[in-house]
């Protein structure tokens, strides 16, 4: 690898892991949304 | 949608425009150090993920004592948004770290002192996490997690002297005698920003997590209703 792949890489990795939590919570504000919905419609 | 006040909404814009801005300043602004090489500037995203990663379980410390002092869940519910942010951000550093270590060390990791006490520190937050679930009741979960965020605040100093303290290879930025890497204004300039843009980034993430943890316990009391009301039914019956 050269010096500029892991500039990449490095770079690659540091938003990678921003938008993978990024996705997580914008997954569970749906779950949040979802199960709140079943709880309303159940009481 | 994610955004629920106007706030948080120019909150989350500003720091989406903040990063944007560090990164073109890494690519355009800052100039290619003469040792290393390119590789180099993922040394300023690299720190100030480190940075907000202590800054994080430093927010976590002083809710958990706002919790023990006042008893509201608010605290609590962003004690624990702070802790899951910083281990975000100290997986970031930690990663991006090895990313720039192979090139110039020629090893991906070595058990050097900063190295070792970042993965201590990751880890004790970790146990945080796990505490966490280990407990069903809210106010007792709270109290726990108050005291092991003020306890486990112990390994932030640790992580952040222990390349002053001891021996390391670990290059020196903050409080450094004499200046482990040479670095001119372009590049502490760099810097400032990327730390700006990575300080209001987790301060919208804060936000969003907090106000998810809320919602999150408040579903948690409406099941257990919800349970118990159909508990009820079946005994009626």
């Amino acid at each position: 690898m050269t010096n500029l792949s892991y500039f990449i890489t490095g770079y690659l990795v540091i938003f990678g892991l921003l938008g993978a939590y990024i996705l997580h919570l914008l997954t569970l504000k749906k779950r949040l949304d979802r199960e709140q919905k079943e709880l309303s419609r159940q009481n | 949608m994610l955004f629920v006040n106007k706030n948080l909404k120019l909150l989350s814009f500003l720091a989406f425009l903040l990063v944007l801005a560090a990164f073109a300043m890494v690519l355009f602004y800052a100039p290619i150090e003469l040792n290393m090489g390119i590789v180099q500037k993922v040394f300023y995203f690299h720190v100030s993920a480190a940075w907000i990663g202590m800054l994080a379980f430093l927010v976590a410390a002083v809710c958990g004592i706002l919790y023990l002092n006042k008893k509201q869940l608010k605290y609590d519910f962003i004690a624990f948004s702070a802790v899951e942010i910083g281990l975000l951000f100290t997986a970031i550093a930690n990663f991006s770290g090895m990313i720039w270590a192979k090139p110039i060390w020629n090893t991906w990791w070595t058990w050097d002192p900063r190295l070792t006490t970042m993965t201590i520190m990751a880890f004790t937050y970790i146990g945080y996490l796990l505490l966490r679930r280990g407990v069903d009741n809210p106010e007792k979960r709270a109290r726990f997690g108050s005291v092991y965020a003020i306890i486990g605040f112990a390994s932030v100093p640790l992580t952040f002297f222990s390349s002053r303290l001891l021996r390391t290879i670990h290059p020196t930025i903050f409080g450094a005698d004499t200046g482990d890497m040479a670095m001119i204004p372009a590049m502490y300039q760099t810097m400032a920003v990327s730390i700006i843009a990575f300080t209001v980034l987790f301060a919208a993430l804060l936000w969003h997590r907090s106000l998810l943890a809320a919602r999150e316990s408040e579903l948690e009391i409406l099941r257990a209703q919800t349970e118990v009301l159909e508990f009820g039914e079946v005994l009626d019956d």
